[in-house]
């Protein structure tokens, strides 16, 4: 951790004496530095209600989708809301057929509640290609074939990108099995029901970002800003309390 | 600019928005004396300035006010009302600065100042040239400066009214702070920094660039991995919601339980980072099975009000940690047992040796013992100390420092990140900037 001396803060500015010339090299930027632990100690004399942050998290999964977490949220956590049990609506149930594999569900459920994200063709293709993974997974080649043949390929205007994930999902049915494989195929699942979440929620005109990333990219923005004007040393690990840079 | 005070995640979004990272002072804005030219009178409250000098002798002279210009969103602005100004060689000029202008040259004479004419109606930006702008002003007009950081540019209103874009700053040249600077010979006026009560008001120029800001915010980049599922995941582990967590931890296989547990642990993992899955499996699992179970026994019955049943399980299930939290239980029966009326047995539990440090009573213990001294506790200023709130804070505090003892992070990657946003304005306005010349 770099960080360098803080020159103190008179309590009442001084002015200049008069009659100073001023050229352009005095009018130099000028950066401030703050002593890390003065830093510290002014987030340790912050104050966060518990409310604040259930709130955060509580939109997080609203957001997201997972009314069983926020089922339990709820009860844990003694939140006072106007409207309980109320329910997230279809997209709770789409997520949830996504994320058991079972894409033709889904598909039924946003044909029927969803029309609109539904017919958009990118959409469609990341649904199909969730549901080509799958067949793929039972070890079925030729229905996989045939399924990127007939279903896939046959979107119209798909983009290059498309067609190149398609042809790393192909490349699955040669790659020998690992033992992350369940791990990775969890892992896409999620991302291809958050995907549909997202654009679900966009086609009811709401937000589709929960609170909580955009309060992480506020603070990148204000670690940004302030580097022009304050060194405040980055606290390098983006996991670790306490909380720092994202960089 | 005021002290900032956040209450809650939204307060601080806010004020993280209309701060950012502009630095400045605190204190009460107004004009300063510390370099007056000898034609200038100013009142006792620095916010009005009077120029005379006998006979009618060309004297140029300025005032700045003594903080910067205070900026919300981006956008500072402030006004001057004219009282007097003389018939034929009173001259105001309105404007911005740098700091330690010269104070016998009015602003927009020199570099890096720009400034609109009481006489002529005529603007003037970096050198003395000016060049037609909008109507005069005098006696009774009220004009107004303002400035905009996003577009550098500098604009003029009168009697409320938005005269137009004056002039822009060089974006080469950044000017961290300007000043409201004002040139006035044979005149008085008073200046007036308080939006509120401006005859032009700032609010909708505030809105524009909030929108600006927030769009700046949206589109910042988080790289490829969304810490945000692991961020999420320690919250309800700190916490203790464990249903909650397994519920979420069944929908989000997270992308590697070595992050999640770098977010609660402070223990090194052995081995490098590969310590293999079960390594990892095993430090959270340990949080989840045996420990969360017994933390929430004690955090839930402080939440129900029943301390001596919190201070039963504690005692039971984390016996290294109670000399640390047990100031803080008494604290908290204390106020129970004063909510139900049994103001005997609170003073007993008071006098419990184990609520005392080394200098005496534990601060949580004086403070919950100053509810006894009012006849109606609920009415006192104390009050807050009853309710719910408490309980959760105190539930909190415990909770804190039994994960410190398990080498758990006490407080959650949530929580740090609010008061990140919260102290970084609150660390850049206590900054002051002297430009000082070599």
């Amino acid at each position: 951790l770099q960080f360098l001396y803080f020159i103190g803060c008179p309590p009442s500015p001084p002015h200049q004496p008069l009659n100073i010339m001023y050229s352009d090299d005095k009018l130099r930027q000028v950066t401030h530095k703050v002593q890390l632990s003065d830093y510290l100690r002014k987030m340790q004399e912050v104050e966060i209600d518990k409310e604040s942050m259930d709130q955060l998290v509580m939109n997080y999964l609203e957001v997201e989708g997972f009314e069983e977490a926020a089922k339990h949220m709820r009860e844990e956590s003694g939140m006072k809301v106007d409207t309980p049990g109320k329910s997230l609506g279809e997209r709770v149930d789409v997520r949830n057929a996504i994320q058991s594999g079972d894409i033709e569900e889904a598909r039924r459920r946003l044909d029927k509640s969803y029309p609109g994200v539904a017919g958009d063709s990118y959409l469609q293709f990341v649904l199909k290609q969730q549901q080509l993974i799958e067949i793929i997974r039972t070890g079925d080649s030729e229905a996989a074939l045939n399924f990127a043949r007939d279903e896939i390929a046959t979107i119209e205007g798909l983009s290059q990108e498309c067609l190149t994930e398609l042809e790393s999902s192909l490349l699955l049915l040669v790659l020998p099995p690992t033992n992350q494989d369940a791990t990775l195929d969890e892992g896409r699942r999620l991302a291809t029901a958050s995907t549909i979440n997202s654009a679900i929620l966009k086609s009811c005109d709401l937000d589709p970002v929960p609170q909580v990333r955009q309060y992480l990219r506020l603070l990148k923005w204000l670690q940004g800003n302030i580097k022009k004007n304050i060194s405040i040393p980055p606290v390098t690990d983006s996991v670790k309390p306490p909380f720092g840079s994202l960089t | 600019m005021e002290e900032i005070q956040v209450d809650n995640a939204e307060e601080a979004f806010r004020v993280a928005i209309e701060r950012g990272s502009d630095s400045g002072c605190l204190g009460r804005q107004c004009l300063a004396v510390d370099r007056l030219d000898h034609g200038l009178q100013v009142s006792e409250d620095c916010l009005a300035v009077t120029h005379s000098v006998s006979g009618n002798s060309i004297s140029e002279a300025s005032i700045q006010s003594l903080l910067p210009l205070g900026m919300n969103c981006g956008i500072g602005y402030y006004e001057i009302t004219i009282h007097y100004s003389h018939a034929h060689c009173g001259i105001v000029v309105i404007g911005l600065a740098h700091q330690g202008y010269p104070n016998n040259k009015q602003p927009g004479a020199r570099k890096y100042s720009c400034g609109y004419r009481s006489d002529d109606g005529r603007k003037a930006h970096n050198n003395g040239d000016s060049i037609p702008y909008s109507d005069s002003y005098t006696a009774g007009d009220i004009v107004g400066c303002g400035y905009c950081k996003r577009t550098k540019q500098v604009w003029f209103t009168k009697n409320g009214k938005h005269l137009g874009p004056a002039c822009t700053f060089p974006t080469q040249v950044v000017i961290d702070h300007l000043y409201p600077t004002i040139g006035i010979e044979h005149s008085s006026i008073s200046v007036n920094f308080d939006h509120s009560t401006t005859a032009w008001s700032p609010s909708e120029a505030i809105s524009e660039e909030r929108q600006f800001i927030l769009k700046d915010v949206r589109n910042v980049e988080l790289g490829a991995h969304d810490p945000t599922p692991e961020l999420v995941a320690s919250y309800l582990l700190h916490s203790g919601y464990k249903k909650t967590f397994e519920s979420f931890k069944s929908m989000n296989p997270l992308q590697s339980d070595s992050l999640l547990r770098n977010a609660t642990s402070k223990r090194e993992p052995k081995g490098g980072q590969e310590s293999g899955s079960e390594g990892d499996d095993v430090k959270v699992n340990e949080v989840l099975s045996s420990k969360l179970k017994e933390r929430n026994e004690v955090v839930q019955s402080i939440i129900d009000g029943n301390i001596e049943a919190a201070m039963e399980a504690a005692e039971k299930h984390f016996p290294s940690v109670k000399e640390t939290i047990w100031p803080i239980l008494i604290s908290q029966l204390i106020i129970e047992e004063t909510r139900k009326g049994n103001l005997k047995k609170a003073i007993a539990v008071a006098s419990d040796p184990l609520g005392n440090t080394s200098s005496g009573p534990h601060t949580l213990v004086s403070k919950a013992m100053g509810l006894l001294a009012y006849k109606d506790p609920k009415t006192s200023p104390l009050s807050s100390l009853l309710e719910q709130s408490q309980r959760r804070r105190t539930a909190g505090s415990v909770n804190a420092v039994i994960l410190s003892d398990l080498k758990f992070y006490p407080e959650s990657v949530i929580e740090s990140l609010l008061k990140h946003i919260i102290a970084i304005p609150l660390v850049a306005k206590k900054c002051y900037f002297p430009i000082a010349p070599e």
